[in-house]
């Protein structure tokens, strides 16, 4: 399973679209939901297990919170690929000018 | 310049017509000097270009170039977008926050 692959499950989307507001007990978490705890706390082991969602103890409960390195890592595609078009486009222009001396 | 939460756009203005930039775009080797693993799949004339974005270990992407005329110029929209990101784009937001929290902490 890839990280889209555990989002394709509508109560873990839930529970990353609740973790977006804020960190959350396992506790917090599950009573968002009818379901029995058990399957809230799978569905954080599967995002937990993708890298989407990460984990602290504060002493006293463990408080779950998403994991912002997938966007960080889009983020820096992004800037790269803008940077790289920005700078194979002025070759484009260098490319229709030195077609024009050409004719 | 409008950017979607996982793709990029950039438009262009040329002093040429869509003929003149075309013919340039179509020599990829003279402009883009493609990585390996990026093919040409969809190739209009004068309208849109197509390819393919696949190279060793990055997310698969595409790229669209589109060529319209505006104004006596040609603009040319380039757009390059993750594919397999499509999937998780409403969540986008979702970590867009985390990462502000993220940076902040």
């Amino acid at each position: 399973m890839n990280a889209l692959a555990a989002l394709a499950d509508p109560t873990r989307r839930r529970i990353v679209e609740l973790l977006a507001e804020r960190e959350l007990s396992a506790g917090e978490v599950a009573s968002q939901f009818a379901a029995a705890r058990p399957g809230v706390s799978r569905h954080l082991r599967v995002l937990r297990e993708q890298g989407l969602v990460r984990v602290r103890s504060d002493g006293r409960q463990r408080l779950y919170s998403l994991d912002p390195r997938p966007l960080a890592d889009l983020d820096a595609w992004l800037t790269h690929y803008r940077a790289f078009w920005q700078n194979r486009l002025d070759a484009l222009e260098i490319e229709i000018h030195r077609q024009r001396r050409k004719r | 310049m409008a950017d979607g939460p996982c793709e990029l756009r950039i438009t262009r203005r040329y002093e040429a017509s869509p003929a003149e930039v075309w013919e340039a775009l179509t020599e990829l080797d003279r402009w883009l000097a493609p990585p390996q693993g990026v093919t040409v799949t969809h190739a209009e004339t004068e309208r849109r270009l197509e390819l393919d974005w696949r190279p060793e270990g990055e997310p698969r992407s595409t790229v669209t170039v589109e060529l319209r005329v505006e104004a006596g110029r040609t603009v040319l929209v380039l757009e390059h977008a993750q594919i397999d990101a499509t999937l998780g784009m409403r969540y986008v937001a979702a970590w867009s926050r985390a990462l502000d929290r993220f940076e902040v902490s």
